[in-house]
């Protein structure tokens, strides 16, 4: 198919510059010129990269004002070159530079933490030196955090970065708290979660709120901390809290009881109500649809809980032995057969329909 | 280009090759051979006459691998989910219900049904009816998808007939991204002269638009075929196979399955001889699907964590314990192990997912999510979850994920710092990541942003107290998947843009050869060394040397053998992950993916 080579350069052009400036690229008529694309991208990188070395030299340079420095590298993601980087972290360390400069260079050369494990130390003792300033902290805190994603997962662990952790679990900064536990609570570090659960149990002494408290204990496995989430769901310290812990009890077996309870409680608060399905659903999926039929069938149920539990039981069953959709249909079938046609709540109606297309036909 | 007479001889010796590929298996039943599935509509093997009508046309279905696969297969055939497409009946004698139960005998003899338009069903374009074959058990798979077309006028005769053939023998594999894969065309009878044909794309073209062009083999290397809007070519009167190439063109990918379709008319009078129609499949901006393509996605990866599948849950086994498999990991105090291979092991592992969502569902694709741009719409209660409340992301009660339920939790645990039309603070941008490389644009310094953008997008997205703040925990949230697939796109786009595609460069990965003993890097790797969790070895390799210490197991096995030519082997090397073209490979298809943005 012979194009008009003017009209094809003009179209090439315009996705061009739609995909260099992250647009999503237009619909073109005709084929677009990868070869020009690939271009553009090279000399993109090209500007990007000259962008980077101007602004690096402006602020490596000691001696000029900080904002020019500053504004030198507005653009600059992070620095590459080794001698950049070295200078930046140069900066970074130095007490003698500005603070907002030390904080734009622990962004620009930070990321050096995740190949030097020396450097990540430095960067977490500077974040847990309360004489710094609090911005840098939290900026050495977050560049930290980066390079903590994989790093900390491994069943080796550098005792000076733990230490270095746990003392920010305890610092004033809320942010440096949160981010300090966390990335301990995700290694089951036995002191941070002492923290978390005494914290708990004396909420003056609490690290976090007790809602980020009890989401860290379970945020890998909440068995082990199956005790004290019973102690906040009967004596929450507040309503959150509350139902973070009712989201983590669905294996605890002493709690199932409890948990349908709420569920079916018109006295609990739709938020409590529809936790409790979601542990039990996690937990106890057998008997799921056993546990939800009285709120299923309960016309005074919120309706976001009936569709809910109607729609989770669809999707349980629909991913089960077709065999066994074609069995005569039990209590849970027979009620949402009833609702379709004469529930009150249009969006119930709606629900028991698709549930009722969607088992009966498993296709 | 190279003379007639060596392509003849080259032929062979890439399709010898192509035999040498492992038998495609069950992506989610790996121990058992997939069965590749034959469909006929009026029991002929041309596609000249796929069309049907309000009354029943005979058709009829079989194992072409029957001998392989050694089993009766139970199958239904149905109507396609999330895609509205003319609706067919099935039956054995009349054609009057949405699906049928067939058993596909061992012995790979046909099974005759009939189809049919379903009542007030019509076409609007060729090729937009599709019957699916779909195992007929909790965990099946589709097997094939045939498409066709619902005609209220007479079928039109087309003179003469014609098969053709894009990938594999099998309908399952028509699927095409930018990289051309081979097609094939021949006249389905005997004819007293050869006919010149065009081969071109169906016009309008709904969405996906493809190329085409001849396969150029030189003696000295294979290099890809110049594609064309058009191909001409000449079909022998004996029958035989013409050959060709395919690929969707750049920029117009599919929305749906088979809208894609390619035409051969008769050059002459441009008569048509017979359509096919395929899926220009690639890798998304996930902001920016369409209802259904979230749907589809929604659906596929819901069922991927059914209890019934279980294949899911297999991929945060795998991950929590990944560690220094897969990623730079500290060793002891104040040392890390960098680990060279993150992009590369990220690249199979979100690949083999891909795989097994699309044995659910062939037209999913493992869209990305550019975390460098705002994306409402995937971080909305409709799509993959919305601004979390108590730290759970918010979903629809219709929403498939709203039954997500794993390592005992019900809901995606999930911080978003930066809400839902936000970015991650001090994410690297694109082209920031692009520019990686060092002045010799090279991998190991380009692999930096395992740090940012990788590092920042889990920490912002997860947490604190999310499940993607942190390895162990980060695959138990689906987005995980759509973030590596940015990664990966990121990537890709890197070697596309620098030209770092061949593993055996070190401009492209970083270190070459096997371990040596001692490191610097752990086992795994090295572009040669095999990976875990795919080759299957746990705890220490090299009996008292960590760096070749594995986890206590290796969840999910091998890589299992897809459909047709698409690599990479079971048990893969970082080499075998780093050319995803792997145009110059003979015989190989490439990894079977593409990214919207990425060309070939």
């Amino acid at each position: 198919m012979n194009i008009p080579r003017g009209s094809r350069i003009a179209r090439t052009a315009v996705v061009l510059l739609a995909a260099v400036l992250g647009w999503a690229a237009p619909a073109a008529p005709q084929s677009i010129d990868t070869d020009s694309l690939r271009r553009a991208y090279q000399e993109q990188a090209r500007r990007y990269r000259e962008e980077v070395s101007r602004g690096a030299a402006v602020f490596t340079n000691r001696s000029a004002p900080a904002d020019r420095r500053i504004e030198a590298v507005r653009g600059v993601g992070a620095f590459e070159d080794e001698a950049h980087v070295a200078a930046a972290l140069r900066s970074v360390f130095d007490t003698g530079e500005p603070a907002p400069v030390r904080v734009r260079a622990v962004q620009l050369a930070g990321h050096r933490a995740a190949a030097d494990g020396m450097l990540l130390r430095r960067l977490l003792s500077l974040a847990a030196d309360t004489t710094t300033d609090p911005a840098l902290r939290r900026a050495a805190h977050d560049e930290a955090q980066a390079a903590l994603v994989p790093l900390h997962a491994g069943h080796v662990a550098d005792p000076e970065v733990l230490a270095l952790l746990r003392r920010l679990a305890r610092d004033r900064d809320p942010g440096l708290r949160r981010g300090a536990l966390a990335r301990l609570a995700v290694v089951r570090d036995p002191e941070a979660l002492r923290m978390l659960e005494d914290g708990l149990r004396s909420p003056g002494q609490a690290p976090l709120p007790p809602v980020e408290s009890v989401q860290l204990l379970g945020l890998v496995d909440p068995a082990p901390h199956h005790t004290v989430l019973r102690q906040v769901l009967a004596a929450p310290p507040d309503e959150a809290a509350r139902v973070a812990a009712i989201h983590l009890l669905g294996g605890d077996p002493q709690s199932r009881g409890r948990l349908v309870g709420i569920l079916r409680s018109a006295g609990e608060t739709p938020e409590a109500r529809e936790a409790a399905m979601g542990a039990l659903l996690a937990n106890d999926a057998e008997n799921f649809e056993r546990h939800v039929l009285p709120v299923v069938a309960d016309e005074a149920a919120p309706s976001e809980l009936r569709t809910r539990a109607i729609k989770s039981v669809e999707l349980h069953r629909t991913t089960r032995d077709r065999r066994a959709l074609r069995l005569r249909g039990d209590d849970f079938d027979a009620r949402v057969e009833a609702l379709a046609a004469t529930s009150r709540d249009p969006n119930v109606r709606e629900a028991a329909r698709t549930y009722l297309a969607r088992t009966r036909s498993p296709h | 280009m190279s003379s007639p007479s060596i392509r003849v001889l080259l032929i062979p010796a890439l399709l010898a090759l192509g035999a040498c590929i492992p038998p495609a298996v069950n992506p989610l039943r790996p121990a058992e051979r997939l069965p590749l599935v034959e469909v006929e509509i009026r029991n002929t093997a041309t596609q000249s006459d796929d069309y049907v009508q309000a009354a029943a046309a005979p058709a009829r279905i079989r194992m072409a691998n029957a001998a392989a696969v050694g089993v009766d297969v139970p199958v239904t055939l149905k109507n396609l989910t999330f895609q509205d497409a003319p609706q067919l009946h099935f039956g054995a004698a009349a054609a009057s219900n949405p699906t049928l139960d067939l058993t596909l005998p061992a012995d790979g003899s046909w099974v005759s049904f009939m189809v049919a338009g379903a009542p007030g069903a019509a076409s609007t374009r060729d090729k937009d009816a599709v019957v699916e074959v779909l195992e007929n058990r909790v965990d099946g798979v589709v097997l094939a998808r045939k498409s066709l077309a619902v005609l209220a006028s007479p079928i039109p005769a087309a003179a003469p007939a014609v098969q053709i053939q894009v990938g594999a023998a099998a309908i399952v594999d028509d699927y095409v991204g930018w990289r051309p894969v081979n097609a094939q065309v021949r006249l389905a009878s005997a004819a007293p002269a050869d006919v010149p044909v065009t081969v071109r794309n169906l016009s309008p073209v709904a969405a996906g638009k493809l190329r085409f062009g001849t396969s150029v083999i030189t003696e000295d290397e294979v290099i890809p075929p110049v594609l064309n809007a058009t191909l001409s070519l000449t079909l022998p009167a004996d029958g035989s196979w013409v050959s060709f190439a395919v690929a969707g063109e750049f920029g117009h990918a599919s929305v749906n399955d088979k809208d894609a379709v390619l035409e051969v008319v008769r050059a002459a009078d441009n008569a048509l001889l017979g359509r096919e129609g395929v899926m220009v499949r690639v890798r998304k901006n996930a902001n920016g699907l369409t209802p259904r393509e979230r749907e589809r996605y929604l659906n596929a990866v819901a069922r991927s964590n059914a209890p019934a599948l279980s294949a899911y849950p297999v991929y945060q086994q795998i991950h929590a314990v990944a560690h220094g498999q897969a990623h730079t990991i500290q060793t002891s105090p104040g040392v890390l192990r960098i680990g060279p291979a993150f992009l590369p092991w990220h690249r199979g592992y979100v690949l083999r997912l891909e795989r097994a969502l699309q044995a659910i569902d062939p037209a999913v694709a493992l869209h990305y999510w550019r975390f460098d741009q705002p994306a409402p719409n995937v971080f909305s209660a409709a799509f993959m979850g919305g601004p979390p409340v108590s730290g759970k992301a918010t979903v629809d009660a219709a929403n498939p994920l709203a039954a997500w339920t794993i390592n005992g939790f019900s809901g995606i645990r999930r911080g978003l710092l930066f809400g839902a039309s936000g970015t991650p603070a001090n994410i690297r941008t694109e082209t920031q990541t692009l520019a990686l490389g060092g002045a010799s644009i090279a991998y190991d310094n380009f692999r930096a942003m395992e740090f940012n953008p990788h590092g920042t997008a889990h920490n912002e997205t997860g947490g604190p107290t999310g499940w993607l703040y942190s390895l162990n925990t980060s695959v138990r949230d689906p987005v995980f998947f759509m973030l590596h697939s940015n990664v990966d796109r990121l990537w890709a786009k890197w070697q596309w843009v620098n030209g770092r595609k061949d593993p055996a460069d070190p401009l492209s990965y970083t270190p070459q050869g096997t371990y040596p003993g001692g490191g610097p890097y752990a086992m795994g790797h090295y572009a040669e060394d095999r990976m875990w969790p795919w080759d299957g070895s746990t705890g220490f390799v090299i009996a008292g040397d960590v760096l070749t210490e594995r986890p206590s197991t290796a969840p999910g096995g091998p890589m299992p053998a897809p459909v047709g030519a698409w690599g990479p082997e079971p048990s893969p090397r970082p080499r075998d992950l780093v050319n995803y073209d792997q145009w110059a490979l003979l015989g190989v298809a490439g990894l079977g993916f593409a990214y919207d943005d990425v060309p070939f």
